[in-house]
């Protein structure tokens, strides 16, 4: 496993980012640990994503998942501050049956 | 009738009693109502299958039935149904089929056929254009469900024609054998034993007749439109198949592991679309007219199951691996050859076999049940091994054979271990991670199906609209789905393109009119409505209740041990509150009866009376 690190000095929180399936593709590795300084929000993870992989979100191509929850789903979306332990997945769009 | 494409107005009846055969049209004010597919399949079953036949019966019958885009030049439209009391669940059993058999029946100059009474000995039938012949299939008794196909098409004298048939787990009357349909089946809820209580060992079709169409230049304009949405929109699906699901709905904590006694499989990693793609994929195949060309078929290629071929699918992976406590790919490919050569569904027999291992580890049942096979999770030889049992009904595999209502008849003491709803084992979604997937396995029209039951994990996870967890809400979003699959499979298309024709729970768009001459897309989603409550009342009258709708013992009683969703539980309470907001929003009284006035809302009074 992989890890990111944004700014070593400060104080930081420490979240797993995972790429299932077909994203996987895009980012050459199973999952990450990536380091934010205390403060920063999802949007931070998309900028990193952005940088790194060329990922622009959101994208109805890809499902961004925080703990087991749609991001759609968050009372404030992409301002969501992180919390240490969080993982954020990324995945193709699913459909059943 | 007044449709100007799309319905050739002929259904075929053949009975193989007296070896007669006639043709009835289509009734018009059914094909307004009901649209056709799945639709019209339930209203005959309505009309012709009382609630005292067994699905053994020669009284029994199996109805074919097309939709009205099946076969048009458009994206995917292969799909055909089924309607007949099952066998696995001895009930109201639907089954949706893709392939080429639904577009040759059309082009063969057929919306459907019927098929009654029983034969003397094993037969097939042949139609061209639809001429039907009977043939002798003493020969092919005992042939695998791949030898037989190949035999249908020898005796036509086209290697292309379509056929349908069934394996030896079949004539053995194995309640969860399946009706193999070339690269595709017939899978769930026994059809396969129907046909073999027919003794009827195949069906094989081919025609040159023209599908009519009202605007062919209005068709050429949405497939092309559908075709370049489809290539950016499911490009994912035409490189892994449903296979990508696996490593998904494992991350989600859903994952059927070890008979659903967990829900997140640590094996994963071994057994995932990438496996798949990397080591076993040979190649992809297409349904009729179709794009996206999701299917895989894969091939083992060292080890002890090399040469193993098969077209794997997400359910057949996880309920043969996960849920075995497989983790070995070339394992997994195994036990899917073995269930399509022998004709059984691969999703009732990993939960059979699931079940077995389950019942061996806790000492329930010892090797001489298991005819000497260590039934152990994780055993890829003992999932191979019970799965023959089954379709030999041999030791243990004579009861399995039963199907799970035979099983729990047999031993109710096992019912803390087996994972079905009205006869019907789940799919591969443990709904204690998304709570409305519980009232899709509980409501569904032929037990716990996440395809008629409504997949609502999507919307669950990704709308914003509703929590996973929440329970409010639960009864509406399973309805909408319901209804928008009624109608979906009563058009003829494959579900996975369905979006890329606008047809959503809020369908729009120009298709319908184009193929039919009718527009009616307004009307879709109230037909799919009008359908699930037709089924409802068919099932109300083979004397299905709320008790039937219940989930099982585990799921109720037993709290997620570990893994990313540890601690999840769904009491009787909780279910209960989401089944009271269904019932409501269906219209339907306290025991899942719809009453009259919905009965009168959605113009099912005549279709019934």
């Amino acid at each position: 496993m992989g890890t990111m690190r944004v700014d070593e000095a400060r104080s930081e929180v420490c979240v797993t980012l995972k790429y299932l399936a077909s994203i996987r593709d895009r980012t050459g590795c199973r999952e990450e640990s990536a380091y934010f300084p205390q403060g920063s929000t999802l949007m931070d993870v998309l900028v990193l994503l952005g940088e790194k992989y060329g990922i622009s979100l959101p994208d109805p191509q890809i499902l961004l998942i925080v703990d087991g929850r749609g991001w759609k789903q968050l009372p404030i979306k992409f301002s969501t501050p992180l919390q240490s332990g969080n993982t954020i997945c990324l995945l193709p769009p699913i459909a059943g049956g | 009738m007044k449709y100007k494409g799309a319905y050739l107005g002929k259904m075929l009846r053949v009975n193989l009693s007296t070896k007669r055969t006639s043709i009835q049209q289509l009734k018009e004010n059914e094909v307004a109502k009901l649209l056709g597919g799945r639709g019209l399949a339930a209203k005959l079953y309505y009309d012709e299958i009382g609630p005292e036949v067994k699905p053994l019966d020669p009284e029994n019958k199996v109805i074919f039935v097309t939709g009205p885009l099946t076969g048009v030049r458009l994206p995917s439209t292969t799909k055909f149904q089924l309607a007949t009391k099952g066998a696995e669940t001895n009930m109201y059993l639907c089954s949706n089929c893709g392939g080429d058999f639904g577009p040759y029946l059309k082009k063969s100059g057929l919306d459907g056929m019927i098929i009654e009474g029983r034969a003397d000995d094993w037969t097939y039938l042949m139609l061209i254009n639809g001429e039907v012949t009977f043939g002798d299939a003493r020969p092919m008794e005992g042939m695998t469900t791949g030898q037989t196909l190949k035999a249908l098409k020898e005796a036509i004298g086209d290697s292309r024609a379509a056929a349908l048939s069934i394996g030896p787990a079949a004539e053995k009357l194995v309640r969860i054998s399946c009706i193999c349909v070339d690269t595709r089946a017939f899978g769930r809820g026994g059809a396969g034993a129907v046909l073999g209580s027919k003794k009827l060992k195949g069906i094989v079709v081919k025609g040159s007749g023209k599908i009519p169409v009202a605007n062919q230049s209005k068709i050429d304009e949405f497939r092309k439109a559908a075709i370049q949405n489809l290539r950016e929109t499911r490009a994912n699906h035409t490189k892994y198949g449903t296979p990508q699901y696996i490593e998904v709905i494992n991350e989600l904590g859903c994952m059927p592991t070890r008979n659903f006694q967990t829900t997140y499989f640590e094996g994963v990693s071994k057994v995932d679309a990438h496996v798949m793609y990397d080591q076993y994929l040979d190649r992809n195949y297409a349904c009729y007219m179709c794009p996206v060309a999701c299917g895989k078929v894969c091939i083992v290629k060292e080890g002890p199951y090399k040469g193993a071929q098969a077209r794997t699918e997400y359910e057949t992976i996880a309920l043969l691996g996960p849920d075995c406590g497989v983790d070995d790919f070339g394992a997994i490919v195994k036990g899917n050859e073995v269930c399509d050569e022998l004709g059984i569904d691969t999703m009732s027999g990993g939960n059979a076999v699931a079940l077995t291992m389950e019942l061996y580890e806790k000492g329930l049942i010892t090797k001489e049940d298991t005819d000497g096979i260590e039934a152990r999770f994780g055993s890829g030889d003992a999932l191979i091994g019970i799965l023959r049992l089954i379709a030999e009904r041999k030791g243990i595999g004579d009861l399995l054979a039963e199907g799970m209502s035979g099983v729990l008849a047999a031993h109710p003491e096992w019912s803390p271990y087996i994972m079905q709803v009205k006869g019907l084992p789940f799919a591969a979604y443990d709904p204690r991670g998304f709570y409305g997937n519980s009232l899709t396995y509980g409501t569904s029209s032929r037990g716990a199906c996440h395809n008629v039951g409504g997949w609502t994990i999507r919307a669950e996870l990704t709308s914003g609209k509703y929590d996973r967890y929440a329970l409010t809400g639960k009864g509406l979003l399973v309805k909408t789905i319901q209804d928008n699959r009624a109608y979906v499979d009563s058009l003829g298309i494959c579900t996975v393109v369905r979006g890329s024709m606008n047809f959503s729970d809020s369908p729009e768009g120009g298709v319908m009119e184009a193929v039919t001459g009718y527009d009616f897309t307004p009307e879709l989603l109230a037909i799919g409505e009008r359908i699930y409550t037709l089924e409802r009342l068919i099932l109300n009258r083979e004397g299905i209740r709320r008790k039937d709708d219940m989930m099982p013992e585990r799921i109720m009683k037993e709290a997620v041990p570990s893994g990313p969703i540890k601690g999840q539980r769904l009491t009787p309470e909780m279910y209960n509150e989401m089944l009271d907001e269904y019932y409501e929003v269906r219209g339907w009284d306290s025991e899942g009866v719809p009453t009259e006035e919905t009965i009168e809302k959605l113009g099912l009074k005549e279709i019934i009376s």
